[in-house]
């Protein structure tokens, strides 16, 4: 196969992630690991930047083949934001509070792998797993409270995920495309209800709404020099209850991320 | 075999999924917990605050009155302030001492009793008779909705009055600096002055802006006559409407209604809304002994004339008008009836064509038609909303 037929695929990706990057104090959802394994023993580690404005986070993901068909991937998600939000409102006022907060997210996954096509270049694969994240915001008093301290509200989620995904690795290039399947759990949280009655409310219907069910999609394009791959990412929330567009839930996640495959290192090209 | 291999794990995954399913449960608090356990031992606060902003209903918001924004926090310091006794010079009296919730927050003595029992001037003007003082009261003063405040409008804004009642040698007697250190000498003042101004730093002007914040909260809209408007949405004094029934009325309320928007609204309101004027001479007497209005602006033709109040809650706000005069409604209406004297500045509308007081010669009947509507506008839910009641345990 040429390159030529990609096209439209990279063309694609390029626009899903020239949409932008979104955070939100909320969900932001973390960039999905699309695995590229294709025999037992092959070992990937990944780190990824995503620098917006002023949101910043860091990722490190990992994911190695024991057994032929088999792999196992864990995924830490690091993720500060800031931001503006209306957080009170009334027929002749309303406010609005700055707010700086982060969230953490730690998953594990296993599932399977197998190479279809004639030159067994598709990949495709189906993991499952589980993580559990915090997330903490801190929001600014309105304007003429300007001692006080700030309000927190923070709580504490699970993550159930499956994933199936089709990737297609050349030797300078690879691609990969995912669905993942997101049951969003926030059991826990403790929250400063004096941030104002509009983003009260907001977390109110985060927690009446939990646990929810999201799907979310995902595109990688990387470039290998082996045995590096550095890859661009896009993660989005394409769907969800009514109710998770009003809490707005970040839509869109790009990052950038350096790989190293271990099996390579030390191999002949 | 391959399969298997997969297929296991992902069911044990699923299994733990169904196991590990928390219900969420999100633990939202007010205040820090230091500081609200320092608050629980003397005041009754709960522990997530209600909500003091005013829903206004439909028939007043199609007035064109919308609710004034409350600060939340500076209405919960201001109730505790307007329960404090401390704050007056022999700690006996706080703001509720002469203005009852249990009476609309007003006072059934003639005059209030002061500090040291010293007596008023005039009659407590009940805080509930007003509609809401967020939507009239303190806002807008100069322009078309301002109301201004007291029996004779010398103050323009609630904090205005408020400092004036506090430093007042017949109402609390406190000089500014007897305020603040009152306010200081209480260890839970600190968290609450700290969470409505963001320091804990007590001075008088915060005192009464905090207290105002509460008295502007205090809103009365959920009368018999509110709920039967509100039902005859559409009821609007300037349409033909105006002299519609209500149906929940009984024939008695509505012919008193008829008679109050005859006789009682060019000057009251006929919504209970806000007074249709500011001010007016209502043939109490024939010369001023309290020169009222006149007495702050200088002006002749303010001589004698008073704030019109509203009339929502009269049922229980006795004695009536600014000195107390009138023990009962019954009394109120024969003065309008056969009693109005000629004062010089006597209103328009209560003098006859020829320029005299006016006689309505009203039947029995119909004084106490009258009475039975202005007994609708009680307003028991604010008489019993927690809001509004003393905290101190
Ligand atoms: C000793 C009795 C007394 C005390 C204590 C007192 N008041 Fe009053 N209040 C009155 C009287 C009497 C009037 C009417 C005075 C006048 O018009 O000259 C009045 C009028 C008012 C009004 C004007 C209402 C209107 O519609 O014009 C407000 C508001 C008010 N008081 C609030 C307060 C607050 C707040 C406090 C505590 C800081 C307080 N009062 C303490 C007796 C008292
Ligand atoms: C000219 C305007 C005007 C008209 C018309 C008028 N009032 Fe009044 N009303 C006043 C004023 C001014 C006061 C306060 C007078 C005072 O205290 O010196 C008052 C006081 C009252 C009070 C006592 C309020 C209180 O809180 O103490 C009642 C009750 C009352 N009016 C009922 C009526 C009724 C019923 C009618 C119709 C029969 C009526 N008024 C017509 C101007 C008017």
């Amino acid at each position: 196969m040429r390159i030529v037929t990609f096209r439209p695929l990279v063309l694609a990706a390029i626009v899903a992630m020239a949409a932008g990057c979104t955070t939100s104090r909320f969900y932001t959802p973390n960039t999905m690991q699309i695995p590229m394994l294709s025999q037992a023993q092959e070992a990937t580690v990944t780190g990824g930047v995503s620098k917006s404005g002023e949101n910043s986070a860091w990722e490190a993901q990992a994911i190695y083949s024991p057994l032929p068909h088999l792999g196992v991937m864990v995924n830490h998600f690091s993720l500060n934001y800031s931001g503006t939000t209306q957080t009170d409102s009334s027929p002749f006022s309303f406010s609005e509070s700055d707010y700086k907060g982060d969230t953490r997210l730690t998953e594990g996954g296993i599932g399977g792998y197998y190479q279809l096509g004639p030159n067994k270049e598709y990949l495709v694969s189906l993991f499952a797993g589980f993580g559990q994240g915090r997330t903490e915001n801190r929001y600014a008093s309105p304007p003429d409270l300007q001692n006080i301290e700030t309000y927190i509200s923070n709580w504490n989620y699970q993550r159930w995920f499956a994933q199936p995904s089709l990737a297609l690795k050349y030797r300078r290039l690879q691609v990969g495309t995912a669905l993942r399947f997101v049951w969003l759990n926030y059991f826990d949280g403790n929250i400063n209800s004096r941030v104002g009655l509009l983003e009260t409310d907001r977390i109110q219907l985060l927690e009446s709404s939990s646990p929810m069910f999201l799907t979310e999609m995902a595109w990688s394009i990387g470039w290998r020099f082996r045995p590096m791959v550095l890859s661009v990412n896009s993660t989005a929330v394409v769907r969800g209850k009514d109710s998770i567009r009003e809490l707005d839930l970040a839509s869109n996640f790009v990052s950038l991320s350096l790989g190293v495959n271990l099996h390579e290192i030390g191999k002949k090209k | 075999m391959e399969k298997l291999r997969i297929a296991l794990p992902l069911f044990g995954l699923l299994l733990l999924a169904a196991a590990c399913n928390k219900k969420a449960d999100f633990n939202y608090y007010y205040y820090e917990p230091a500081d609200y356990a320092l608050i629980s031992q003397h005041l009754n606060l709960p522990e997530i605050p209600d909500d003091y902003r005013a829903q206004l209903p439909t028939h007043i918001a199609n007035l064109g009155l919308a609710a004034r924004p409350v600060e939340q926090d500076k209405a919960i310091l201001g109730r505790v302030l307007f329960y404090d006794k401390s704050l007056s010079k022999d700690g006996t009296i706080s703001c509720a001492s002469c203005h009852k919730q249990e009476l609309a927050f007003s006072d059934n003595a003639k005059v209030s009793t002061g500090v040291f029992n010293r007596a008023g001037d005039r009659n407590s003007i009940a805080l509930g008779s007003v509609l809401n003082f967020s939507a009239y009261y303190g806002t807008d003063l100069f322009g078309p909705s301002g109301v201004p405040f007291f029996w004779d409008n010398r103050a323009g804004t609630a904090t205005e009055q408020n400092l004036a009642s506090m430093t007042n040698p017949k109402e609390m007697d406190m000089s500014h600096s007897d305020i603040v250190s009152a306010v200081q000498s209480k260890a839970y003042y600190a968290p609450l002055f700290k969470m409505a101004f963001g320091s804990e730093q007590i001075n008088s002007e915060r005192v009464s802006d905090a207290i105002a914040e509460f008295v502007n909260a205090i809103g009365s809209y959920k009368s018999k006559f509110d709920k039967e408007a509100e039902k005859a949405i559409g009821y609007n004094v300037y349409s033909n409407n105006e002299y519609k029934s209500f149906s929940g009325f009984t024939a008695q309320e509505n012919a008193g209604k008829n008679l109050f928007l005859a006789n009682c609204a060019s000057c009251h309101s006929p919504t209970q809304s806000r007074p249709a004027k500011m001010k007016a001479n209502n043939g109490l007497d024939i010369a001023t002994t309290d020169a009222g209005v006149g007495g702050i602006t200088g002006v002749s033709a303010d001589q004698g004339t008073f704030k019109v109040p509203l009339l929502r809650n009269i049922e229980i706000t006795a004695p009536y008008m600014h000195d107390g005069r009138f023990a009962t409604l019954e009394e109120v209406v024969e003065h309008y009836n056969s009693g109005i004297q000629a004062h010089p500045n006597l209103s328009e509308e209560l003098r006859a064509p020829g320029g005299g007081p006016l006689r309505l010669n009203l039947s029995e009947n119909d004084k106490k038609a009258l009475v039975a509507f202005l007994k609708t506008l009680t307003d028991t839910e604010l008489i019993a909303d927690t809001r509004f009641s003393n905290p101190f345990k």
